[in-house]
Order: structure tokens, then C-alpha cells, then sequence
């Protein structure tokens, strides 16, 4: 390798040696050679070991841009703690920005110049108060402790297991128990069930009965959680058990609501689900539950004889002793774990409960209330301080501009021998004032954000939403942000202003010579960086938006459209007996099909798209699951004939169930398409035999469905099986006790809501409907937070393209000042007008181009965050991102069109007589 | 103008660098081997630390300007063999001062060491 001459320069080395002017000037100097040569070893190996070409550039631009912002942010950090020749520092430059004298000089300064004064304060207010609405969402959701007694004691207790379709589920009764006899780790481990249930008044105050949503807990959980009672006392040790005097406590609203805050209470009874409970106790009116907002709270009846260890329905928590934490606490329950059939057989196989894995998950509550979402609000605040930047780069070019007209004043300053700060004082007390005003103006529009947060942040599904809101930590943090602001917006033209040498701008003052066109660089470098952040804005978007749009062209199987839904709970204590169910189901089917405006009505026990989705074991016929092994689990739907007409799901094959009736027992059953698929890919699965359960009792598949999306929209389709109402075993599948009425009301929503509720209240007054809504609510709710993520995103990405634009703009509008004399000069020597508009458009094109290069490796480097919100959309989405730097590239043309028609419509005489 | 600086290089004693970052000590490490240019020290950073300490060329030529600055290491005057050489690449060399703290830093890791062997084998079994 002895002919080492120099190499061709190519493009590549070019574009290379371009990107190094992102490292500071005295960096560049002393390694730009050894970092071309390395460059040049490091591409000859890639290309000999096989690297893409693609990568190997990823790699190489993002190491520059890494090394070279940080290497810049140190030189400046240097330069401030030296103060560059003398003991100046930033410090000094800010307190004597604040004294008395240089703010009003500032005032008196800003009151000239409003317009510059009202752009600033504008802009300034937009970033800051962008940037405060989200990181008070932040605050109050992921920063802020959880309202509990010593919180980061708190862990919520979850199982994973080894069955298919489940990976992680809650506590069982059996578990509850076990866990308070014999883990050592806690100081107390609890539990609840959330449920809806109807209240009935007090009996002195007859009103209609009222549905609300309560807690089922275990006795302890209000100790556990260190929460006391405002008003009585909180549950005794052994009220939850079965046969325990029925006791109840209440929130501060329902009190409020029911007593009208009367304080004596306690003692009373009231109804609930048919049952009379004594209330003993109100909570306090700032007391938040752990992840619902319940209005009820009573003891769960817990039967240590009949406790089965695989029934996970409570959600659990424990206090961890002192010293303990959840590594240990894991340790612990995987200890006793094992021996937890011993004493309760729930007349399970052992074998069967080893063979599903049974583990213990111990996760701090605040982590595990948090969840997902905080990837999210991360992503949320990041885009959003991008904004702030492009809003301080924005700023900053408009200070350039106004330090224009004192160039001279501190190029005299600086020979004089004012350091840094002596020429920091003035333009920084000028920022902060404008900084402060617009911080103001800030937390403002914050406020607004923080309501529609509220609004809105329900549909986000963000958790602890009643704990958001603008305290102490938030205007700090709005101070934090504008004092920053005013720092960089006044920084960045006086560290510009040292450099230039003096003899130069006092020599070209008022004529627009090298020391403007030094600005002017700086003023373009502040134009690429706004557009290449705009840019990577943009592109998160764009991608959600193509990814919002494919779930929106998910069909969820069924159509929605006059479809309206209401809900119905049958007490056991008023519905004892299985035919009284199906009884009043069918009373309640005729009389609805009877209201004029109905096409079709049904049943079913679960709606789509919500919630109540759950997976069952079924069992089938001719795929028996081996001895001991996991059971098939499958989303399993309890209806009535009718509701794939009301519903509009197609019959591939076969047909519905007949109408339900409780002496004649139906063994039929109705399977998915996905389902069919499944079990007989080749042959129909008409015929065939299902059954609830391990050991229910067989049901002949009659019919094959449609496929329908219960889960979510961007979860596989469901393999489901639909069941009858009426089953000839009842002890297998429960009794439908919580029905949810679907009607075909086309046209007539409104009036048949109405209809219905009237009817349900004429068959049973105590029986309160609720979660009235049309089917199509519920379709979009189940894209809600894709379209609020979107909207949020779109947003953002709108003010950083306007500020965007605004500083193309800006500065095409100053070169065409700058530039009006060679302009002049251009056209009395012959240039055609369309040539001077040219040369000016394409220069701010060309800004805008090396903004979107350098934007789109930012751009591809960051949109892999956005992973986990993309559905059937890669982060690299060619035709997101292509789509994204057009925009930019036409919306840039656009900004430069305009200082373009003016500079072709210069007089020449007119601008060579000047000066 | 660094001249009258009170903090210049010479002053400072080897063990002011303690603990060495790990980047740090496997470019000094690659360099007690002899003088190496800028694109030899990350392949051979990389092969010694068994690809552990992968250096980007940012990260590395920030990483030799401080060391440039603290005195630890100095460009080479000299050059190696004629033939071989590219007479634009430049060479970086350890000082007598970088000897010491990567002597001071191994040191400090072989007391470590020892220390934690001693425990690991005499100490109370872990819970």
C-alpha cells in the first residue's frame, strides 16, 4: 500500500467535510485532517466488510451531529466559565442585567419597537406555553408521588403465567387469602373488583335508583394504602367474609349526593343491588382510588372453603415492610408460591397448575399505574421542546436583526475593553423582559392546555388525569424555560458580535459589507436548523397520520351505524333463578322490538371494542387438550339470535339460534371464522361440538360468523365463540347477569334511546339503564388515542412548519435588503427581473434543502420512538417521509417567493442612490 | 494566553485523573503499545476490549483533545517508517505523565481486585 496519493475527492467526502462545520471552528481546525482520514479508513473497511452504504452514512452523520452539538455546547460552557479573556462570567451578565437601571433602559428600548416586542413575546409564549401544558401533564402523571401514605412502599402484585392468549393476570380470592396468611415481605397485601351497581336512596327519600361504580375490597385496603376516613371508620378485620354483616362506605360526592352531606350518616342504610347495607364511613374529598374513580366501597364476601386459586379477578397491592423492596418482595411470594394448592385445592390437577407457570410479578404502583403512557408523554414533551427550540432560533435571528442597528455600538464597546458580559448586559436585560412576558403569556396558554388535557386525556387512557394541574413545580419549571430562552435568544448574536473584527464593522457600518454577511451566515445556520427540526416534527406525524389512517380502515367486522347500545345488571338478589334471567331478557326483547323505529334488537354480554373483552376456556371436540396440559382459551360471547342481524355480521354458513327459553335448553353454538379456521382449516365446522369449560357439556356448531375485532382494532381478529342464552348447564357459564342491549334504530336514535329506557323501567323501576350510547362512539373511542396523539403531534408540527416558514421568510426578506445595491447594480446591467427572483428564491431553497438533508438523518434517527404507536407503518415509511420533506422543500419556495417579487421589483436607480 | 494559567498541565499529579473513564484508559492503554494514528487507536481500542470500548471518530478525537489538553498525550514529531507512511496522517504518543496515571489507574484496579477475590472468598455467602 505504498501509493498512498491523494485520493479523488468525491461526493461523499464532500457532504462529509460540509457536516464537520458542526463542530466549532477551533475543533474543525485541529482535527479536520485526522477526521477525513479516519473517515476515509473507516468507509474503505466498510465497503470491504460488507456494510450497507446506507448504514455506514447513518452512522457517520449521526456521529457528527452528536460529537459536533456536543462539542459545541462545551466550547460554549468553556467560554462562559472563563469568559473567554477575562473574569467575566454569565453570571455577572445576568445580575447586571436585572438591575434596576438596565430594565427600564430595556423598557424604553422594547416600548420602541412594539412590533418586534409583540412577534417576540408571541413566539416566545407559543414555545413556553406548548412546553408548559405537557410537562404539567408530565408533573401531575408520572412526576408527582401517588397520594398515598409513604408511596413508594406500594407495589401492585400481578401473576404471569403460561396459557395461550394470557400472559399476565391479577389475583384470585384464593391468592388474597394466601398471600395475608403467609408472605412475610408486606405489611399488609389487599385487593378489590371493580364493579357497577345499582344504588337505591335512602328508604326516608325515595328517588330513582342510580348506577354507580363501586369497589369490592378486602378489609384492609383503605390501611394498606394509608388512607383514613374523613367521616366513621374504616373496615374491621373479618368483614370480608362471606356472611358478614353488610357494611358500605362512601365517597365525599355520593354523600354529598345522597345525605346532602349529612353527618349523621353513619348507621343508615342503603340498597345496593338489592342488598341493604350500614353505611360506616365517608372517604375524604381529595381521596383518589387506585385506577377508578369509585363511588362505593364494600368488603368483598371472601370464602376461604370455596376460594379457587385460578379465578384472577382482583387487582391487588401490597405495603412493603421497611427495608424491603420488590426484588425481595418477588423472592417472597415465589417462595410460598408453590404451596398454595395445599391449602387451596380448587379442585384443580396439581399437575395442571404446575404446567401453567404460575408466577409472581411485583412491580412498583406507580410504575405499573403509569404504564405505557409515559413513553408517550416523553415523546409528547419532546416534540414539544423541539417547538421551543425552533421558537428561541426564531427569536434569536429577530434579535440578530435589531443587533444589527448596535453593531457598531458594541464593536466600540468591545475595543474599549468591555468583556462578554459588559456587552451581554443590555440585549440580555432586553430578553429577559420580553422572556418573562412571553413565559406569562406562556403559562396562560398553558392553563387552556392543561383543561383540554383534562378533556381530552381520558381518551389518551392517561391514569391520575384529577391530579393535573399548574402548581409551584410547573411555573418553575415556565420560569426555567423563558430564562433559558432569553439566555440563548441574547447569547447567540454577542458571542457572534466578539468575533467580528472591530476595524471591520466600524469600518462597513450602515453599509451592509462583510460584517452583515457574517450575520447573515448565522442568521441562514438558525433557518437550517429551524427547518431540519420542523422536519423531524413533521415526519412523526406524517407517520401517525398514515398510521392513524390504516386503523381507521380497519373494518371491525360488524357496522356500527344506528346501532345504539345500553347496559342492564340483573341483581342476584331480585334475579335469583336462571329462567328469571332469561325470563326478563325476552320480556325486555319483545317489548323493545315492539317500539316503533326498531329494525332489530338483542342481547349480548359484551360489547366490541371495550373493555369487557374477555378469553375462556373452551373445549373442542375433536382437538381434546392432552392430559394436564393448558386448556384452549378463546373470546367467548353469550347472545341471542338476533344479534348478528342487529349487529350486521354476515352468516358465512348455518344459521342463528332460535329464541332462548329456559325449560328447553339449547345445545348449539355458533363459531368465527378465525375460530373455524383454526380448528377445521379444510372443512366446515358445522357439526362439530364445543363446550364451555373443561367440563361442560357439548354444543353443536350450528353456524360460522363473520370475524369481528373485540379486543382492539389493531389486535388480530377474535376466534371466537358465540353461546345461547339459555345453556343446558348453568352452572358452567354463569348466568349472563350483566347484558348489554344492542338496537337497530336507523334513523330513529334519538327517540328509541328514549323508548328503551322507558321500557326497562316499566318491567322493573329498580333496574337502572346506563352506558347509553350508539355503537359508533364506541368504533371511535377504540381510535381515540391514536387520533389525540395525532392531534397533539399536528399540532405541534403546524407551529414549528409557521415558525418555520416565518424564518425563511425572515431572512430571504433581509438578503434582499442586504443585497438591494448589488440587486440595483445587477439590473442596470441587463439582468431580467425573473433571473433576480430566481437567484433569490433558489438561495432560500437551497437553505431549506440543506435543512431537510440534515433534518431527514434526524428524522430517521428519532421516529423509531414512535415504534410502539405505529400501526402497519414503518418508522421509516418512505412515503411519509418523502411526502414530509416535499412539504418542507414547497412550503420554504413559498416563504421565498415573496422577498423574491420584491427584489425583482427594485428600482435600480433607486437603490444605487442610496448612500 | 494559557500560559500563566494557574491550572497548565505539568501541575497536575497523576492521580488527579483517577478513576480513568473506561474510553480513556483503553486509548492510553493502546498507546503504552507505541504511536498510533487517529483511526489505529479505535480498531485497536475496539480488538483489546473485546469490543467493548467501540469509539465513534467524534467521540475520539474529542476524547484526544482533552487528553492533548491535560498533558496526558502529545502529537509524535517522529514518524514511522518512511515507506508506510501518509505524510498528512498525525500521531499521537502517551506522555510520561499518561504513563503514570494509567500506572496509577492499574494500580487502583488490581487493589480493587484483590480486594473483592478476598471477599468473594473469605466474606459471609450472599443472601
Amino acid at each position: 500500500m505504498a501509493d498512498f496519493r491523494m485520493p479523488p475527492l468525491n461526493g461523499g467526502e464532500r457532504f462529509y467535510r460540509a457536516l464537520l462545520h458542526l463542530y466549532p471552528a477551533r475543533f474543525r481546525r485541529a482535527f479536520k485532517q485526522d477526521l477525513i482520514e479516519t473517515f476515509r479508513d473507516e468507509r474503505r473497511d466498510a465497503s470491504q466488510s460488507g456494510v450497507s452504504t446506507a448504514e455506514f452514512w447513518l452512522a457517520a452523520v449521526r456521529d457528527v451531529l452528536t460529537h459536533g452539538t456536543a462539542e459545541r455546547i462545551a466550547s460554549v460552557a468553556r467560554l462562559l466559565r472563563s469568559g473567554g479573556d477575562d473574569e467575566d462570567t454569565l453570571m455577572s451578565a445576568v445580575s447586571g442585567s436585572l438591575r434596576l437601571g438596565e430594565l427600564r433602559v430595556a423598557l424604553r428600548r422594547i416600548r420602541r419597537a412594539p412590533s418586534f416586542a409583540i412577534t417576540t413575546i408571541v413566539v416566545l409564549g407559543l414555545g413556553v406555553g406548548a412546553t408548559t401544558a405537557v410537562f404539567s401533564v408530565v408533573n401531575g402523571v408520572l412526576l408527582r408521588p401517588l397520594p398515598y401514605r409513604q408511596p413508594d412502599r406500594l407495589v401492585e402484585i400481578r401473576h404471569s403465567v403460561q396459557v395461550a392468549g394470557v400472559t399476565e393476570v391479577d389475583q384470585s380470592d384464593a391468592g388474597l387469602l394466601y398471600y395475608q396468611r403467609h408472605a412475610t415481605a408486606f405489611e399488609g397485601t389487599g385487593g378489590w373488583r371493580d364493579r357497577d351497581v345499582n344504588v337505591s336512596p335512602p328508604a326516608d327519600d325515595p328517588g330513582p335508583a342510580s348506577r354507580v361504580s363501586a369497589a369490592i375490597v378486602t378489609a384492609n385496603l383503605f390501611d394498606v394504602l394509608g388512607v383514613a376516613p374523613e367521616l366513621g371508620r374504616d373496615f374491621h378485620a373479618g368483614e370480608d367474609r362471606v356472611n358478614a354483616p353488610p357494611v358500605v362506605m362512601l365517597s365525599h360526592r355520593l354523600w354529598k349526593q345522597l345525605f346532602r352531606g349529612d353527618p349523621a350518616v353513619l348507621g343508615k342504610r342503603i340498597i345496593i343491588d338489592g342488598v341493604s347495607r350500614e353505611v360506616v364511613g365517608v372517604m375524604p374529598r381529595d381521596f383518589v382510588f387506585v385506577h377508578s374513580s369509585p363511588d362505593v366501597w364494600y368488603p368483598a364476601p371472601l370464602d376461604p372453603a370455596t376460594a379457587a386459586v385460578t379465578s384472577f379477578n382482583y387487582p391487588s397491592i401490597g405495603r412493603l415492610r421497611a427495608g424491603e423492596t420488590p426484588v425481595t418482595a418477588h423472592a417472597d411470594l415465589e417462595r410460598i408460591l408453590p404451596h398454595m394448592l395445599d391449602e387451596f385445592p380448587s379442585g384443580i390437577p396439581p399437575a395442571m397448575w404446575e404446567s401453567a407457570h404460575v408466577h409472581a410479578v411485583v412491580m412498583p404502583l406507580r410504575d405499573y399505574l403509569v404504564g405505557d403512557v409515559s413513553r408517550l408523554l416523553w415523546l409528547l414533551l419532546g416534540s414539544v421542546s423541539l417547538v421551543l427550540i425552533i421558537a428561541c432560533a426564531n427569536v434569536a435571528s429577530l434579535f440578530l436583526v435589531r443587533g444589527e442597528s448596535r453593531q457598531h455600538e458594541l464593536a466600540v464597546r468591545g475595543a474599549l475593553g468591555s468583556g462578554t458580559a459588559g456587552m451581554m448586559t443590555q440585549p440580555l436585560s432586553e430578553s429577559i423582559v420580553l422572556s418573562i412576558v412571553g413565559g406569562a403569556l406562556g403559562v396562560l396558554l398553558a392553563e387552556i392546555g392543561v383543561r383540554f388535557a383534562r378533556a381530552s386525556g381520558g381518551e389518551l387512557g392517561l391514569p391520575r388525569l384529577e391530579e393535573v394541574s399548574i402548581d409551584a413545580r410547573v411555573v418553575l419549571f415556565a420560569l426555567g424555560v423563558s430564562v433559558f430562552c432569553a439566555v440563548v435568544v441574547s447569547l447567540i448574536p454577542v458571542l457572534r458580535a466578539r468575533r467580528i473584527p472591530v476595524a471591520i464593522v466600524l469600518r462597513e457600518a450602515g453599509r451592509g459589507g462583510m460584517a452583515g454577511a457574517a450575520r447573515q451566515r448565522l442568521r441562514s445556520a438558525l433557518v437550517v436548523a429551524q427547518v431540519a427540526l420542523a422536519l423531524i416534527l413533521v415526519a412523526a406525524s406524517g407517520l401517525l397520520a398514515r398510521s392513524f389512517a390504516r386503523l381507521r380502515d380497519v373494518r371491525p367486522g360488524f357496522d356500527p351505524s344506528g346501532v345504539i347500545m345500553a347496559r342492564i345488571v340483573l341483581p342476584v338478589a331480585t334475579y335469583k333463578s336462571y329462567a328469571s334471567v332469561v325470563q326478563l331478557d325476552n320480556l325486555l326483547l319483545e317489548r323493545v322490538r315492539a317500539v316503533p323505529g326498531v329494525r332489530s334488537a338483542a342481547f349480548g354480554d359484551l360489547a366490541p371494542l371495550t373493555p369487557d373483552a374477555n378469553s375462556t376456556v373452551v373445549g373442542v371436540e375433536d382437538h381434546p387438550t392432552p392430559p394436564n396440559g393448558i386448556p384452549h382459551v378463546h373470546t367467548v360471547v353469550t347472545i341471542d339470535g338476533q344479534y348478528f342481524k342487529t349487529m350486521k355480521i354476515p352468516m358465512l354458513a348455518g344459521q342463528s339460534f332460535s329464541r332462548a327459553d329456559a325449560a328447553r335448553p339449547s345445545s348449539e353454538a355458533i363459531v368465527s371464522h378465525a375460530f373455524a379456521v383454526r380448528y377445521w382449516p379444510q372443512g366446515s365446522p358445522i357439526g362439530k361440538r364445543v363446550r364451555p369449560g373443561i367440563d361442560g357439556p357439548w354444543l353443536t356448531v350450528i353456524g360460522e360468523a363473520g370475524d369481528v375485532h373485540y379486543d382492539a382494532l389493531d389486535k388480530p381478529l377474535s376466534e371466537a365463540v358465540y353461546f345461547p342464552l339459555a345453556l343446558p348447564d348453568t352452572s358452567v357459564n354463569g348466568t349472563p347477569r350483566y347484558v348489554t342491549l344492542f338496537v337497530d334504530a336507523k334513523g330513529h336514535e334519538a327517540s328509541v334511546a328514549l323508548a328503551v329506557r322507558n321500557v326497562v323501567h316499566s318491567i322493573d323501576p329498580s333496574l337502572p339503564t346506563y352506558d347509553e350510547r350508539p355503537l359508533t362512539d364506541v368504533v371511535v373511542a377504540a381510535t381515540a388515542r391514536a387520533r389525540v396523539t395525532l392531534t397533539l403531534l399536528a399540532v405541534a408540527s403546524a407551529l414549528a412548519l409557521l415558525l418555520g416558514a416565518l424564518g425563511v421568510y425572515g431572512v430571504m426578506a433581509y438578503t434582499v435588503t442586504l443585497r438591494q445595491r448589488e440587486i440595483g447594480v445587477r439590473m442596470a446591467l441587463g439582468a431580467e427581473p425573473r433571473a433576480v427572483s430566481g437567484m433569490i428564491s433558489r438561495q432560500g431553497v437551497r437553505l431549506a434543502f440543506i435543512g431537510v438533508t440534515i433534518g431527514l438523518a434526524g428524522a430517521l434517527a428519532t421516529t423509531r420512538l414512535l415504534r410502539g404507536l405505529l400501526y402497519e407503518v414503518s418508522p421509516t415509511d418512505p412515503l411519509a417521509l418523502g411526502g414530509t420533506c416535499l412539504t418542507l422543500l414547497a412550503i420554504a419556495a413559498l416563504a421565498s417567493w415573496i422577498p423574491a417579487r420584491r427584489a425583482a421589483a427594485i428600482d435600480p436607480l433607486e437603490a444605487l442612490r442610496r448612500d | 494566553m494559557s500560559i500563566m494559567s494557574p491550572t497548565s498541565a505539568p501541575q497536575r499529579s497523576a492521580e488527579h485523573f483517577l478513576p480513568l473513564k473506561p474510553d480513556v484508559f483503553y486509548v492510553l492503554f493502546v498507546l503504552l503499545h507505541g504511536e498510533r494514528h487517529g483511526y489505529a487507536i479505535m480498531r485497536e481500542a475496539a480488538a483489546r476490549s473485546g469490543g467493548r470500548v467501540e469509539l465513534q471518530a467524534g467521540a475520539l478525537y474529542r476524547l484526544l483533545a482533552r487528553l492533548l489538553e491535560d498533558g496526558l498525550v502529545v502529537e509524535s514529531q517522529r514518524r514511522p517508517a518512511a515507506d508506510a507512511d501518509d505524510e498528512r496522517r498525525r500521531y499521537y504518543r502517551v506522555t510520561p505523565l499518561g504513563r503514570r496515571a494509567i500506572a496509577a489507574e492499574a494500580d487502583r484496579m488490581a487493589a480493587l481486585a484483590a480486594a473483592a477475590h478476598a471477599a468473594l472468598r473469605g466474606g459471609p455467602a450472599l443472601a
